[in-house]
């Protein structure tokens, strides 16, 4: 059994949303992509099939995070964020880094 | 399929696809084909693909396809399980068309090599020239004998070969050869499911158990701003309302559940498992479920009543695994 409750599950779900939110409003400023948020799957590729976007793209995409969430991307970290949901991951785990250096 | 897995993933598979549904359409014009699929073939350019959905005017689901546009015709491709429902529906809703529908079923074979090692088996069968082969596209190749697709699912190189009967089994033999020395297996298609899986990319039966198709997670093959979208009207009403949402799960225990067990939190049903399979990268079972909107999101834990007994399931991002084809693109 988790021991998860309704009410703590509700909680990291809004959190999650609310980041998905900023990320997918960066990355549509950032590229000009002609897309609304709410047609942006979490899990769509960023890259290939999904949203299509190039090695030029993954640059901005890079820059969008630094910018937008203030957490450094490091020139090896670029290769494994390949959806929103792993960018989302990216920043959650190296704010942890931040709050943890800075403890 | 353990063998297959390891080959696609560390180097490279051969996969005879034949199975798969695969057909050419022609005709002087496109626009009745572009009236049934939900990208738009205007946008494409000659030699090149897109993957996107062929559904009925009310959005259900007919099949999800890679579109690739030729000179004056489209190749259309879907997986084996809906080749004769798609090719019954391109026959009857383009009857009176004036284009051309031929299943390429009868005569042509249809193979693929897959793993980060494809591209030195295609130099090697090829020549260093079909590395500039652009993702999601094909050309006419005289020396393999064949129509050379660069295409990819699982996150790996893969290359696919259409190509007619009669020299099929010259191809074949070709391709092993120069497989070789990459150590090319013959891979069982069976293994496919959890390749694609580990990468989200959507098959057929995941769709059943989503309300609809964004439910399903499958946005990225509609082009919302297609004029005349086919059920258009309909997905623009539900992309701001999602009551359940896609999601990537992982399980605490492998082999405790399957497609089809519910999700739970609080002893409260949240979601059901579309299905599961076990992920040797992560040394896990992993899934897709389909979980209620509030709480459907990466970071929340379910308690699944599987059939193999209890299980917790987290929701985690996709792609799951990092692949090596990744590494060396």
């Amino acid at each position: 059994m988790t021991g998860i409750t309704r009410l703590s599950a509700e909680t990291v779900a809004e959190k999650r949303a609310a980041l998905m939110r900023r990320i997918k409003a960066s990355l549509i400023e950032r590229l000009s992509l002609q897309l609304e948020p709410d047609e942006i799957a979490e899990d769509t590729t960023l890259f290939g099939t999904g949203l299509g976007l190039d090695s030029v793209d993954a640059l901005e995409v890079a820059l969008s995070i630094e910018s937008e969430f203030e957490v450094p991307v490091g020139d090896d970290d670029i290769n494994g964020i390949r959806s929103v949901n792993l960018i989302a991951d990216y920043i959650a785990g190296k704010q942890n880094e931040m709050r943890d250096a800075d403890a | 399929m353990l063998k297959t897995y390891a080959a696609a993933r560390t180097g490279v598979a051969f996969f005879d696809n034949r199975r798969e549904g695969r057909f050419r359409i022609s005709g002087p014009d496109h626009a009745a084909l572009n009236e049934l699929v939900s990208v738009d073939l205007d946008l494409l350019d000659p030699y090149a693909g897109v993957v996107g959905l062929v559904t009925q005017p009310d959005t259900q689901l007919v099949a999800i396809v890679l579109i690739l546009r030729g000179e004056d015709d489209f190749y259309i491709f879907t997986e084996r399980e809906r080749a004769d429902a798609l090719h019954a529906h391109l026959v009857e809703r383009l009857a009176d068309s004036g284009m051309e529908v031929e299943d390429l079923r009868q005569s042509h074979d249809w193979f693929a090599i897959v793993g980060p090692l494809a591209q030195d088996v295609m130099v090697e069968a090829g020549g260093e020239d079909v590395l500039g082969l652009p993702y999601l596209s094909y050309e006419d190749n005289s020396r393999l004998g064949c129509q050379l697709f660069r295409v990819g699912f699982t996150g790996e190189f893969e290359y696919r070969f259409l190509v007619p009967k009669a020299h099929a089994d010259q191809l074949r033999a070709d391709l092993e050869k120069a497989g070789a020395a990459s150590s090319m297996i013959q891979g069982d298609v069976d293994a496919l499911d959890v390749l694609f899986l580990e990468v989200r990319f959507p098959i057929h039966s995941d769709v059943g158990f989503a309300g609809n198709l964004l439910e399903a997670g499958l946005h990225w093959m509609i082009n919302f701003r297609k004029p005349n979208l086919v059920g258009g009207e309909i997905l623009n009403e539900q992309k701001g309302s999602l009551r359940r949402r896609g999601l990537m799960i992982r399980l605490d225990d492998a082999g405790k559940a399957k497609g089809g067990d519910p999700l739970l939190i609080e002893g409260e049903e949240v979601g059901v498992l579309a299905r599961v399979a076990n992920s040797p990268t992560l040394g896990a079972d992993i899934g897709l479920a389909y979980v209620n909107a509030d709480v459907g999101w990466v970071g929340v834990s379910f308690d699944v009543a599987g059939a193999g007994g209890p299980a917790v399931a987290m929701g985690i991002s996709a792609p799951t695994v990092l692949t090596h084809s990744v590494y060396t693109s």
